[in-house]
């Protein structure tokens, strides 16, 4: 075989485009709306503010461990947000920079307790997951609350709509998709074409050698979780806009399909492995499964049972394929002795 | 070396204890003589027994060296089953009937459990992604029994929550017995130590002639064990399930086990010290609803700051010990 | 320009009360290979983390090429020339070999701005340093090990070493890979190149190196030309004292030959081995020899039931058995000291009265709860049968020296009252001292009518220690050699 299918073959990210073909055409035969443009349309409103959150994932994953905490930075620094706009009237990009703030400072929580002790980073973000969560609910109540009058403009703004011939149902593209990918474009440029990208899968890859070849480890770290509170603050305007409202009852938990997403898009939980094309497509898939089972006539409660179902499948299917390159890699080692 | 490192086996359940004395002075203190009385003692003990128990089990999952996330959804899936099971069979509240929906349900949790043993020690998937996604998968089973509603339980049922053993709540004497059955099991038997080896190192515990994925696979199964346990006490305290009941238990039970000692790395944890980290929890959430103008959310945050000083604490006086 | 260009002086390094560097003079000639050898823990590392920056010495100076320091940093070492190779390799295993190969050159170049056209200039441009031919697309971690240690000396020259350090670079090599990297240090001499080369094996040392220091707890204690040290001076040197080593094995009196043989494989295959039959009988002590990949540690591994056999017989004491796990190996008395110490042997945070008494946990659960007085009793016997030496076996046994931690693996094994005792590689990083200790506790234990296997590839100590020696060569066993054939001499011609 050739090097470079072999490659490929090798590859997540390969696996996962094949089930979501495979998928695509199993729901396109059995009702036949898969491929209407307004459920791809739908599907592509679906997966925005999931693949923003999956950036933080990616990061974290890469260069740490798991960072369960951007769904309540998010959700908290959204509802200050809003309360703070309802209340003053500051235009809406003095608002978007506080809430960055707020979100680097989160991170900053995050990342001083990560890099200065070395704790575990799930048992951080976790604490930091659940602080948010006690200011968002205990000090300012969270309740629902709606757009208001300085997001009103984003929250509105459609690029088109679409009208399916087949199933006569509209479809509208919120504008938030630009932001996504521009937040990609910008992650695949630094991530591919600056040292600080290359340092965050060096440091994943080998945490000695990355301090012994002169990188700043601990200063490319903190960066990490400084940037995923800011990242997730984005990621939870662009989802209140898109709803129109704000409860931050509903990033609770938020956490567990992202990451479920990017570990099958490739991301390993070990560190150093995982490219934004697979969290894309890890997104896609998840978002896919639980969007179409309606469209087969499954119903809605059946969700979370398939998406358990996809992540403990994928991850042990990865999982014993390691498992075999590992036995491959050491009958390799012999055959070069 | 001139001094000796010794091995400090039960010092975090001492530490928990003093904790503990000085958390109830200082309530009893601050919030009047009524903080103490029989009532208050009373409604303590009921709660506790629930995530006393997952933590328990998470304890387990941590000694060897995981995680397990699926604790709490584990418990709702027993309660659903068994809830749904008497409706069907004994909706006049046959005692045999309820014997035989909580047996159902006790048999559910150990094989929930065993699933989770299974993925992490013979799959070989990270525990906290397998786990993550038997969260996923239990909740789910428990909307799609449920209707993604809330389950009513009989009322006959909710009589055990209510039962009392010379004034002290059957639920909390559940606990208690969990509690010592499972000290005894991790600290004395051959088992629990081999629990903490193969948290130790995975690789000498083979060598060792430990069969390790029966060892990993044992320790989640009666954690499966026990959350079946919290999911039927849980049922019968609160009359009702719900797939994401309780869903903040997750934090509270790996709060307590680094409180009470276990090391997230694994290796590391008693169970005495995992029990008496629940008291005192409990005591510290009691005293924060005597205290008006502090609602029930603000715990949340409060046991975020708690576990982050804590392992700062434990952190610093581990760095002193080394310097040694 | 000094005939030196690496002159330390009075080097003193200490941690807590602890001195682990005491006045330590280290003097490396321009152009030669100077070799530094010492026990576990006699300060070796430390120095090099003083000359690399890394870790700083307390006092005392270091001169390089003609500047003196009185302290150096990571990075005025790195633009001084020096260049460490690490026995890690520092390598990269999650990115292209083309990354790991110019990683270095770009960050010490303080770009911000990743050119992957520029990026795969620099790599082949150090690749060509060794004349390397590797795909640049590949990932480290699909690499043999000897593959990753080169791009690691190349990544080094790139930068424009003047100096550098090899720590113990042979110990995952194989022979043929050793070879090749001795070739590539000598081209480097010549090209002009220091080279500090830290080692333990004692003929890799003569092969490579003019001059020799070797430190001991701390100290300097020899310096001078490699060829006029003698191999009784070396170990006095290493070690603080002499050793009459028994020659004489007793071989006669020990094996019982009209016994059945303790274990007998007929035509055994596994992984990474195929049609091994010899025989041991009780009192015999059986050498295992082979290089790196050998298949020695897999066999050892099956006959133990870490791994699964795939064909042939194994016969314990006339009983043909199925060895399928671990439980079943010890329930036929076969007891296995594993190969690394650190990792497959001994679980370093608990106490040593525990890793002596977790094989036989069955042995003292009584009802339900495991007897601890019982526990405890055992363990101290051990400890005082075997010397190990230690305050308290309730402590910790990563306490304990290399030496003694072996010795608490052995007991834990001898505590299962095998017949057969399988050691791979029993004396790697012990000290020659404990070496010793255990080579006579072995004969003891052979003499009591025990069967000893031994796998290693340190071929002075097969041709010391085992009455005779199976030889593997690439999974395949080629040979045994017994009595007076077995030297050093004819196993380095038969494992070749």
């Amino acid at each position: 075989m050739n090097k470079k299918t072999k490659r490929l073959l090798g590859r997540n990210e390969f696996y996962v485009a094949a089930i979501i073909i495979v998928l695509a055409l199993i729901i396109q035969v059995i009702s036949g709306q898969f491929i209407a443009v307004n459920n791809l349309v739908d599907l592509a409103r679906a997966i925005i503010v999931n693949a923003i959150y999956a950036l933080c994932g990616l990061l974290a994953f890469v260069s740490t461990g798991a960072d369960v905490s951007f769904p309540m930075i998010a959700g908290m620094t959204t509802y200050i947000i809003f309360k703070v706009a309802e209340v003053t009237s500051l235009p809406a990009i003095v608002l978007v920079l506080i809430a960055l703030a707020i979100g680097a400072l989160c991170g900053c929580i995050n990342g001083f307790f990560i890099v200065k002790y070395h704790f575990n980073s799930l048992i951080v973000t976790l604490s930091t997951s659940a602080i948010c969560y006690g200011i968002a609910f205990g000090a300012l109540k969270g309740v629902r609350i709606d757009v208001p009058e300085a997001f009103k403009g984003f929250s509105k703004w459609n690029l088109f709509t679409v009208r399916s011939n087949i199933t006569g149902l509209g479809a509208k593209m919120h504008g938030a998709i630009l932001i996504m990918i521009l937040l990609y474009v910008i992650a695949y440029l630094v991530l591919r074409h600056t040292m600080v990208g290359r340092s965050i899968y060096a440091i994943g890859g080998d945490e000695i050698s990355a301090r012994r070849a002169g990188i700043q480890v601990d200063r490319v770290r903190f960066g990490v979780f400084v940037v995923n509170g800011m990242i997730a603050v984005i990621g939870g305007l662009c989802y209140a806009c898109m709803c129109k409202n704000c409860s931050p009852m509903e990033y609770y938990g938020g956490e567990n399909i992202v990451i479920a997403a990017i570990v099958l898009g490739g991301v390993r939980l070990t560190g150093g492995h995982g490219t934004l094309l697979g969290c894309l497509l890890g997104t896609f898939l998840l978002s896919m499964v639980s969007n179409s089972l309606t469209l087969i006539g499954v119903s809605v409660y059946w969700q979370n049972v398939f998406i358990g179902l996809i992540i403990v499948g994928g991850a042990s299917i990865s999982a014993i394929q390691a498992k075999r390159s590992l036995k491959a890699s050491k009958e390799l080692g012999k055959e070069a002795a | 070396m001139t001094t000796v490192k010794k091995l400090k086996i039960n010092s975090d359940f001492l530490r928990m204890l003093v904790i503990l004395v000085v958390f109830i002075v200082a309530a009893t203190i601050t919030s009047g003589s009524n903080f103490f009385s029989v009532v208050s003692f009373q409604t303590m003990a009921k709660q506790l027994t629930e995530y006393g128990l997952m933590s328990i089990a998470l304890s387990m999952a941590m000694i060897t060296g995981g995680i397990d996330l699926s604790t709490v959804y584990i418990a709702n899936m027993c309660g659903a089953i068994a809830s749904l099971t008497i409706s069907a069979i004994a909706p006049e509240g046959q005692f045999i009937g309820i014997l035989f929906a909580c047996i159902l349900a006790i048999a559910i949790g150990l094989c929930c459990g065993a699933l989770n043993g299974f993925l992490v020690s013979v799959v070989g998937v990270p525990p906290m992604l397998a786990t993550l996604g038997t969260y996923e998968l239990f909740s789910g089973i428990t909307i799609v029994l449920s209707n993604g509603q809330s389950i009513q339980v009989i009322p006959q049922f909710t009589v055990f929550a209510t039962l009392e053993v010379l004034g002290i709540p059957l639920p909390f004497i559940v606990f208690v017995i969990m509690a010592v059955i499972f000290s005894i099991l991790l600290g004395k038997t051959a088992f629990g130590r081999r629990v903490h080896l193969v948290g130790v190192n995975p690789k000498a515990a083979r060598f060792a002639g430990i069969n390790n994925e029966k060892t990993i696979i044992m320790a989640y199964t009666l954690g499966g064990f026990l959350c079946a346990v919290a999911g039927l006490i849980s049922l019968s305290r609160v009359s009702s399930v719900k797939a994401d009941f309780g869903s903040s238990y997750v934090m509270m039970t790996i709060l307590i086990a680094v409180l009470g000692g276990c090391n997230p790395a694994g290796g590391w944890g008693e169970i005495p010290g995992v029990a008496t980290a629940v008291l005192v929890l409990q005591v510290i959430s009691q005293w924060l609803t005597a205290v008006p103008w502090i609602n029930g959310y603000y715990r949340q945050a409060l046991y975020g700051i708690l576990l982050l000083g804590f392992m700062t604490y434990k952190f610093y006086r581990d760095k002193g010990t080394q310097r040694r | 320009m000094s005939e030196y260009i690496l002159d330390c002086k009075g080097v003193c390094k200490s941690f807590g009360g602890v001195h682990a560097l005491q006045n330590v003079d280290l003097r490396v000639k321009r152009g030669e290979v100077h070799c530094l050898a010492g026990e576990n823990g006699c300060g070796k590392s430390t120095i090099i983390k003083a000359i690399s920056g890394f870790q700083p010495q307390d006092s005392g100076t270091i001169e390089f090429d003609g500047t003196v320091y009185q302290q150096l940093s990571p990075s005025i070492s790195i633009d001084q020339g020096i260049q460490v190779i690490y026995q890690d390799m520092s390598v990269f295993p999650n990115l292209t070999v083309q990354e790991n190969l110019a990683i270095n050159t770009v960050i010490s170049n303080k770009q911000k701005i990743y050119n992957h056209r520029q990026q795969r200039e620099i790599a082949k441009k150090v690749m060509a340093t060794l004349d390397l031919d590797l795909d640049l697309d590949d990932l480290v971690e699909t690499l043999p090990v000897a593959a990753k240690q080169l791009i690691a000396i190349a990544r080094a020259l790139y930068a424009k070493a003047k100096f550098l350090i090899l720590d113990e670079p042979t110990t995952a090599l194989t022979r043929k890979e050793v070879d090749r990297l001795f070739e590539i240090i000598r081209d480097l001499k010549a090209k002009g190149l220091s080279i500090l080369f830290v080692s333990h094996k004692l003929d890799e040392m003569y092969e490579i190196s003019d001059s020799i220091t070797i430190m001991r707890s701390g100290q300097a204690v020899y310096t001078g030309p490699m060829a006029t040290l003698s191999e009784e001076d070396f170990t006095h040197y290493m070690t603080g004292r002499d050793f009459n080593d028994v020659d004489n094995k007793h071989a006669e009196e020990r094996i019982q030959y009209d016994a059945k043989p303790a274990i007998e494989l007929k035509d055994l295959s596994g992984p990474g081995f195929a049609g091994v039959s010899f025989k041991v009988q009780p009192g015999e002590i059986v050498g295992i020899t082979g290089q790196l990949g050998s298949g020695r540690s897999e066999l050892c591994n099956t006959l133990f039931g870490i791994e699964q056999a795939t064909g042939g017989t194994i016969t314990c004491a006339g009983k043909q058995v199925t060895i399928s796990s671990v439980k079943d190996a010890t329930k036929n008395g076969i007891a296995l000291v594993p190969e690394d110490r650190l990792t497959e042997g001994l679980f370093l945070p608990v106490s040593i009265m525990e890793n002596i008494t977790v094989v036989n946990f069955d042995k003292f659960t009584k009802g339900v709860t495991l007897d601890a007085p019982n526990q405890i009793a055992e363990s101290a016997q051990w400890v005082k049968d075997i010397h190990v030496k230690t305050d308290d076996h309730m402590l910790p046994v990563q306490t304990l020296s290399g030496g003694n931690q072996q010795k608490v693996v052995l007991a834990k094994w001898l505590s299962t009252d095998p017949k057969i005792l399988i050691l791979n590689g029993p004396t790697v990083g012990v000290d020659i001292g404990a070496k010793y200790d255990i080579y006579a506790l072995l004969r003891e234990l052979a003499k009591k009518g025990l069967a000893v296997l031994v796998a290693s590839d340190d071929l002075t100590e097969v041709s010391r220690l085992c009455d005779r020696t199976v030889v593997m060569r690439g999974g395949i066993m080629t040979g045994e050699i017994a009595g007076k054939d077995l030297t050093v001499e004819n196993l380095t011609k038969a494992i070749m």
